[in-house]
């Protein structure tokens, strides 16, 4: 569960201070979907790090499963961000020197007892749709197939959690729609999901919605849950077991 | 505790080196040639110094009194094997043997030969020996009960050619090689051939008729009076003593020539460190600033890492981890490639410098080696520090932001 | 299908191996003939001395190297460099050999051919080893 209690974030002093994230409150439940709205600049990828525990609130407090992030010392997040949480960056963010195989891998290097290996990473791979693509390099990729890794990258450890900033804001529609397909089925095996996204149609398939306006979070209906078939024709991705 | 295995460090580290060859291997060889250079001064100094003990030990002398005017000669002899031929009177010998603090003490004549042995060989060091009196070849022969040095039988140095049981001819005059010494380095034991002085005074009176020059060796004389200390006396008082009594004389002691060899391997051994270090100050500023370019360069991918659950620790010592594989490899590289060129040149380096050489221990090699290792790879660490601890540092998310990850 | 490489770098190096070989007991550390000794005989007849024969005998292997490097450099498969990576060693052993074991060097320890041409020949010896190990190891050129 992850409880955010009246954060904010504060960039530089005096008359020159921004309140990226102002006084955000809210719960995500275990196996939420919970979409953070909003247009450019308006905080929401502050919240994303905040609640990743990349940066740390000016006020407030972040509880991820009872554990304060917010002054939880440098090693102790890490070991959180590498065994609870899946993060997907929104450009993908891969490795450039590895293979799309070793990239996956990349967060059981963090953990002596993760429970990735090279199997799961292959399953995974073959899961995001991938897998003949397992020993290419990321200059050779495409942008979807990229995404793709990435976020197998982010299940590779089993995280409770997934955090994704983004994740479908370069691809084209039909890329689009398979990522959240598999998003979806991500979410029905009990993954929790924080995402950020621009994109409004995904609102149906939301538990919680929120709209971030320039620092301020709203809660805005979620609407009717969604049908298994995307926006704009069904998934094409096989995501039926629990990855 | 850590808490992340190494391999993982080690994985990253050597694919990130990789990515780079380029600079990974000008970082190296950097690192190699100062490596090599601390090695290779360490090696001829600990080389040189075994030889002279190894040659000393083998001699058992703890002084050796030779005249005034040859004292350099007999250095020489010692040192390089360069063959020489000089007396002194031998009334010098009883009073030295009598001299208090001298234990024992063993005329000897130092004769340089024509020719070597085989065509084209340069003449050799003949030292013809009392066996009454001698401590060097007779403890020796204790060792090796099976050799008997009987009439015209030589005991010869080990580099010098010729099977056992063969013969060789000086001044015309045939001599049987009766024995073998081990290799000491030094090149006055390893180069000579040790006679009797009886057989000797018979090479000389026949050398009028059958060799192409004669040998004159006045009777009476020797060339230097080898010299063991008793045990508890000063040879540096001992062999004052001597000069005293013994005008004309010149004492060479072992420190007496360690002072020679050291003199003679100053200007190599200070080239050698002196680049070294040179190198090093210089390269620990350059390294220190190619490591903050490449903590630039990799911010966003240490970004990545941090957001995907490495710690500042993790991304610190990945940095620590680089380079030291870098200056452990350009290390082990120059050590290699010194030691190669060493062992293999080693008796060339030493007839170059004129000094005794044989090779080290092989605790002072291990020595020489570690030495020659830590040195680059503490500079690394030093150079790397900085920017390691500035990178790990950084906010992932600023970077995430600026890099649009 | 065998990958291929338009030029490889073992390739160049064994045929730098061949040349050295070649040229270090003529030319470069060049044995005792070189300086005008030879081995007289009672008829008065001058035949090279050990050292002599041994860098005729160098000479042979040194081509043998060229060789090998040459047919690596025309067909850099990956059965090209097994069989150029085993042959390669063992020609760098018989370099090794020859001054040492085989045929050997002039006996005295002060002479240029036991200072300078034998280790050199040892050098070479080994680098092509060590190439030829390399060679084997590593079969599939690099991409």
């Amino acid at each position: 569960m992850i409880e955010v209690r009246g954060i904010r974030k504060t960039f530089g002093t005096g008359d020159s201070a921004v309140h990226a994230v102002d006084h955000a409150l809210f719960t995500v439940d275990d196996g939420d979907f919970t979409l953070i709205l909003g247009r450019s600049g308006s905080g929401k990828s502050t919240l994303l790090a905040l609640i990743a525990g990349l940066i740390r609130p000016t006020e407030g407090s972040i509880l991820i499963n009872g554990t304060d992030i917010g002054t939880a010392a440098d090693t102790r997040m890490a070991h959180l961000r590498a065994r609870t949480m899946g993060f997907v960056f929104q450009f993908s963010g891969l490795i450039p020197t590895l293979t799309a195989l070793e990239n996956v891998l990349v967060p059981t290097l963090f953990l002596r007892d993760a429970p990735g290996n090279r199997e799961r990473a292959m399953f995974l791979l073959g899961k995001v749709g991938v897998a003949g693509r397992a020993h290419a390099y990321p200059g050779t990729l495409s942008s979807g197939e990229m995404k793709r890794v990435a976020i197998a990258r982010a299940l590779i450890n089993d995280p409770a959690i997934l955090i994704a900033d983004e994740p479908t804001g370069d691809l084209d529609t039909d890329t689009e729609a398979e990522i959240m397909a598999l998003f979806r089925e991500l979410n029905r095996g009990g993954i929790t999901i924080v995402m950020v996204t621009h994109n409004p149609d995904l609102i149906p398939c939301a538990t919680n919605v929120y709209r971030m306006e320039r620092g301020t979070l709203k809660k805005v209906p979620a609407g009717p849950a969604c049908s298994s078939n995307p926006p704009g024709g069904p998934a094409s991705v096989n995501t039926g077991d629990r990855v | 505790m850590r808490e992340y295995p190494l391999s993982g460090l080690f994985m990253l580290a050597d694919r990130n080196l990789r990515n780079r060859p380029a600079r990974t291997i000008a970082v190296a060889a950097t690192f190699a040639v100062i490596a090599a250079s601390l090695f290779s001064a360490q090696y001829l100094m600990s080389g040189a110094r075994q030889s002279l003990d190894n040659g000393l030990n083998r001699m058992g002398a703890d002084l050796m009194i030779v005249p005034a005017e040859y004292a350099t000669s007999g250095e020489d002899a010692l040192l390089t094997g360069r063959p020489t031929t000089f007396f002194f009177q031998d009334g010098g010998f009883e009073t030295i043997a009598d001299i208090p603090g001298v234990a024992r003490a063993s005329p000897e004549l130092f004769i340089g030969t024509l020719y070597g042995q085989a065509c084209c060989a340069g003449p050799i060091q003949l030292i013809a020996i009392d066996p009454a009196h001698d401590f060097t070849i007779s403890s020796w022969l204790k060792e090796n009960p099976s050799v008997i040095m009987g009439k015209d039988d030589i005991i010869v140095g080990s580099a010098i050619a010729g099977d056992i049981g063969s013969d060789l001819r000086f001044y015309g005059h045939t001599f049987h090689i009766a024995g073998r010494l081990d290799r000491t380095g030094l090149s006055g034991v390893d180069m000579a051939v040790f006679t009797r002085i009886e057989d000797a005074y018979t090479m000389a009176d026949e050398s009028g008729i059958k060799a192409a020059r004669k040998l004159s060796i006045p009777k009476g004389m020797v060339s230097a009076v080898l010299v063991r200390v008793s045990p508890g006396s000063d040879p540096q008082t001992v062999s004052g003593e001597i000069m005293n009594r013994v005008p004309g004389t010149k004492a060479i002691s072992r420190a007496g020539l360690s002072g020679t060899v050291s003199e003679r391997l100053k200007t190599t051994a200070s080239l050698l460190y002196g680049s070294a270090l040179v190198v090093t100050a210089v390269t620990i500023p350059l390294l220190g600033c190619v490591a903050v370019l490449i903590a630039s360069e990799r911010r966003r991918e240490t970004a990545i890492l941090r957001g995907l659950g490495a710690s500042q620790s993790f991304v610190r010592n990945l940095f620590i981890t680089e380079s030291v594989l870098l200056t452990l490899a350009g290390a082990c590289t120059g050590i290699g490639t010194a030691a190669l060129f060493l062992v293999a040149f080693g008796d060339f380096i030493a007839i170059s410098l004129k000094i005794p050489f044989t090779m080290p221990p092989a605790g002072s090699i291990l020595t020489s080696m570690g030495v020659a290792l830590c040195l680059p790879v503490i500079s690394g660490i030093i150079a790397t520090l900085y920017p390691a601890v500035q990178v790990s540092r950084a906010d992932p998310y600023t970077v995430i932001r600026e890099a649009g990850i | 299908m065998p990958s291929e490489q338009p030029v490889s770098l073992p390739g160049i190096l064994l045929l730098l191996c061949g040349i050295l070989v070649i040229l270090t007991p003529w030319y470069i550390f060049p044995v005792c003939e070189h300086y005008g000794n030879y081995v007289v005989t009672q008829t008065g007849m001058q035949l090279p001395m050990a050292c002599g024969w041994t860098a005729r005998a160098e000479t042979g292997l040194g081509i043998l190297l060229i060789v090998t490097g040459g047919i690596l450099l025309a067909r850099n498969s990956e059965e090209t460099r097994r069989a150029t990576g085993i042959f390669s060693a063992a020609i760098g052993v018989l370099v090794i050999l020859t001054p040492t074991v085989l045929i050997g060097m002039c006996k005295a320890a002060d002479h240029p051919c036991r200072l300078l041409t034998l280790p050199g020949l040892e050098i070479i010896g080994i680098v092509t080893i060590v190439i030829g190990g390399y060679l084997v190891w590593k079969r599939e050129p690099d991409a």
